[in-house]
């Protein structure tokens, strides 16, 4: 018989991408993991040596990671468990056993190292007084992380091959891991950390998984299994829901995915205000087979390709050839139409395991992105070979971000030459008028915008990173969640400003972070003259009826009042009071990134 | 090889913070460092070693050093028992 019935909750996290889930709960992260033991050829004995090792290093990391934060929060001798930690994962009497295990006993590194820690546990039993306690929940922490680590790694795939569909609840789950998932099982998803701009967010959005960000179930009733309801529009997860609930929550879905299939009549009308200016919808994506929802939705072209997925889910480099087949793909399975290849913009929250990218007091500010490829001249020619030589067949446009200084988009237009010139000496062929763009996202180079932009052929705005080093407001801190505000007249004087300057220039001018994909923002940026906007593929087609139904006057006349309010709240204000009740009755359900005054 | 007869004189015994200490002032000398208590030998440069100790307060300690600079290293764990472990 079933033991007493398990307790209904509703927690509350932040909405992360819209839509309905209901499935069972898969536990990304459960306290007490099951490991399986393997036995592996001994040839490949070193080889799993060699991946508890880098697991290891990387745990140390991680702890080291949340030492300093908690240092710096709470403070230093609290902080000081962490030393335990991590002289624990160095420790000679876990690590040589567990390695000699490996060797010996050619088992995987998992076993090896739960077997042992579980040695451990045992003679920690023996302990009187409040040691037991304490060091059981220290040891419990070390190998939880190490082989939580060892199984969610890349050599090790198939532990993310859900064999039946299910809601996904994680911890802290990487974009690399996200991406890694079998989509068709992956319902819906929940994780611990990180918020509506974090990466996972946004890849979630574009792979249409309803998510919720923030949510912890600790305390609660949740054993792998039990159904769980995942609301991505609201922000909420119910978990062992009633039959009411269910029942409720079937009808909501239904009714998401009959608007959603209203949305693809318009698949194949044009992105045109009622007074005819056609603004170009295009699509940000992360993985080149997303070219085929891109192609579904009906978008004239692909304006933002994160290049960098390709190195994040990998321990090695992806070589030429491999990106050169990636980038061919997209070109191709797109033309004409145009697919704009961002080159590898790593750091921040996407680090690369090639790179030996170690985690930063402050990453975003760090060493990422294309100063990354200006340090590593070797992988970014690389690269910028292979993307050359994709713009033979096809329309393919080079981007590069986190420009912030004028001898940066000239080092890399220098770099660019060389591989030009190193093609040309081969006799390959590439497209020598390929158009080339950067991202404005940080703010010296919008107050250089002028300059920059007779060095390149397009901009395009990147409103994540322009509006957190705008307002200095960290947008992976949850805790200053409040403070990352889009509508910062700050923020919109200065997108005013790069499209006047891309004006005066005759350059086409996009915008491709969150802000393109949200409405009232939109309305906006049309005002203000933006070329193209480029969003997550779930987004195109509310955005074009939205387009179809505000006219360039209007959206202009919008445009000037914002630029003359002051205040993030009054211009919130102004566009929740003009636009929202026109959202409504559009049907476009989809949260704005805009919040609500207050 | 020297050795001195130490007492855990502060509130809450070896537990994790202290143990992180003495493996981290044990591992600055090349000698060997042994922590014996009730007949149990632990190498106090293994953090596990340590724990499983499990020296409660008032846990009488032998501790042994033994290499080229085992003076040097016994005075530094005396000098840490008798700060209490510094904070705890």
């Amino acid at each position: 018989m079933a033991g007493p019935k398990p307790k209904r909750a509703v927690l509350t996290g932040v909405p992360a991408s819209p839509g309905y889930a209901i499935g069972p709960a898969y536990l990304l992260h459960p306290e007490e993991r099951v490991v399986k033991k393997r036995v592996i050829p001994p040839e490949k004995a070193e080889q799993e040596v060699a991946r508890l090792k880098r697991a290891l290093e990387k745990a140390h990391k991680e702890i080291l990671g949340v030492k300093t934060r908690i240092s710096g929060d709470v403070g230093e001798y609290e902080a000081r468990i962490f030393d335990t930690h991590m002289m624990m994962l160095q420790d000679s009497e876990i690590v040589d056993v567990v390695i000699k295990d490996i060797r010996d006993h050619h088992y995987n590194a998992e076993y090896a190292y739960s077997d042992r820690i579980n040695a451990l546990a045992e003679k920690f039993e023996s302990l009187s007084g409040g040691f037991l306690k304490d060091h059981m929940s220290d040891l419990r922490d070390v190998g939880t992380r190490v082989i939580d680590i060892l199984m969610l790694s890349e050599n090790n795939l198939s532990y993310l091959d859900v064999p039946e569909p299910v809601i996904v609840m994680s911890r802290n789950l990487t974009p690399s891991v996200l991406s890694q998932f079998n989509r068709k099982n992956t319902l819906g998803l929940t994780t611990e950390v990180g918020g509506k701009t974090s990466h996972v967010s946004i890849l979630a959005r574009s792979l249409e998984i309803p998510a919720v960000s923030g949510v912890s179930w600790q305390g609660v009733d949740l054993e792998p299994g039990q159904t769980v309801i995942v609301d991505g529009t609201m922000g909420l997860v119910i978990i062992n829901p009633t039959l009411r609930d269910i029942k409720e929550y079937e009808v909501k879905k239904a009714a998401f995915f009959a608007n959603q299939s209203e949305l693809s009549t318009l698949r194949d009308l044009e992105p045109v205000t009622t007074d005819g200016k056609y603004i170009e919808l295009s699509a940000n994506i992360e993985l080149p087979i997303e070219v085929e929802t891109v192609l579904q939705y009906g978008a004239d072209s692909v304006g933002l390709y994160r290049s960098e997925f390709l190195f994040l889910t990998r321990e090695d480099m992806p070589s030429e050839e491999e990106q050169y087949q990636a980038y061919k793909y997209m070109g191709e399975r797109m033309s004409p139409r145009a697919v704009t290849i961002r080159t590898m913009d790593a750091g921040g929250d996407k680090l690369v395991p090639a790179l030996k990218m170690a985690g930063e007091l402050n990453p975003y500010m760090g060493w990422r992105s294309i100063r990354v490829c200006l340090d590593n001249r070797e992988i970014f020619k690389i690269q910028l070979r292979a993307v050359l030589r994709a713009s033979a067949f096809s329309n393919i446009r080079l981007m590069f971000p986190m420009i912030s200084n004028l001898w940066e988009i000239r080092e890399t237009k220098k770099i660019l030459d060389e591989v030009r010139k190193e093609l040309d000496g081969a006799g390959t062929a590439y497209n020598p008028r390929m158009e080339i763009g950067c991202m404005i996202e940080v703010p010296s180079a919008v107050v250089m915008a002028d300059e920059i932009a007779r060095e390149v052929d397009f901009f395009s705005i990147g409103t994540n990173d322009l509006i957190q080093f705008t307002l200095a407001v960290d947008r992976a801190n949850e805790r200053i969640a409040e403070l990352f505000e889009p509508n910062s007249p700050a923020v919109w004087r200065q997108i005013k400003r790069v499209i006047e300057v891309s004006r005066v220039h005759g350059i086409q001018v996009c915008v491709c972070g969150e802000m393109a994909g949200d409405p009232l923002a939109a309305i906006v940026l049309i005002g203000m003259g933006i070329d193209e906007l480029s969003m997550g593929p779930g987004m195109l087609l509310e955005m074009k009826k939205l387009i179809r139904s505000v006219s360039f006057e209007e959206a202009r006349a919008l445009s000037e009042s914002v630029l003359r309010l002051i205040t993030a709240n009054e211009i919130t204000e102004l566009l929740r009071s003009r636009y929202v009740a026109k959202l409504a009755a559009l049907g476009i359900s989809k949260f704005p990134v805009t919040r609500a005054p207050g | 090889m020297v050795s001195v007869e130490l007492t855990v004189i502060n509130d809450s015994g070896i537990h994790a913070r202290p143990a992180a200490l003495i493996v981290e002032a044990a591992t600055k000398f090349k000698s060997n460092v042994i922590f014996i208590k009730d007949g149990m030998r632990a190498n106090a440069k293994s953090i596990m070693n340590i724990m499983l100790l499990a020296a409660e307060p008032g846990a009488l300690i032998r501790v042994e050093t033994e290499g080229p600079d085992e003076t040097d290293a016994l005075s530094a764990i005396e000098a840490l028992f008798l700060s209490k472990f510094k904070y705890d």
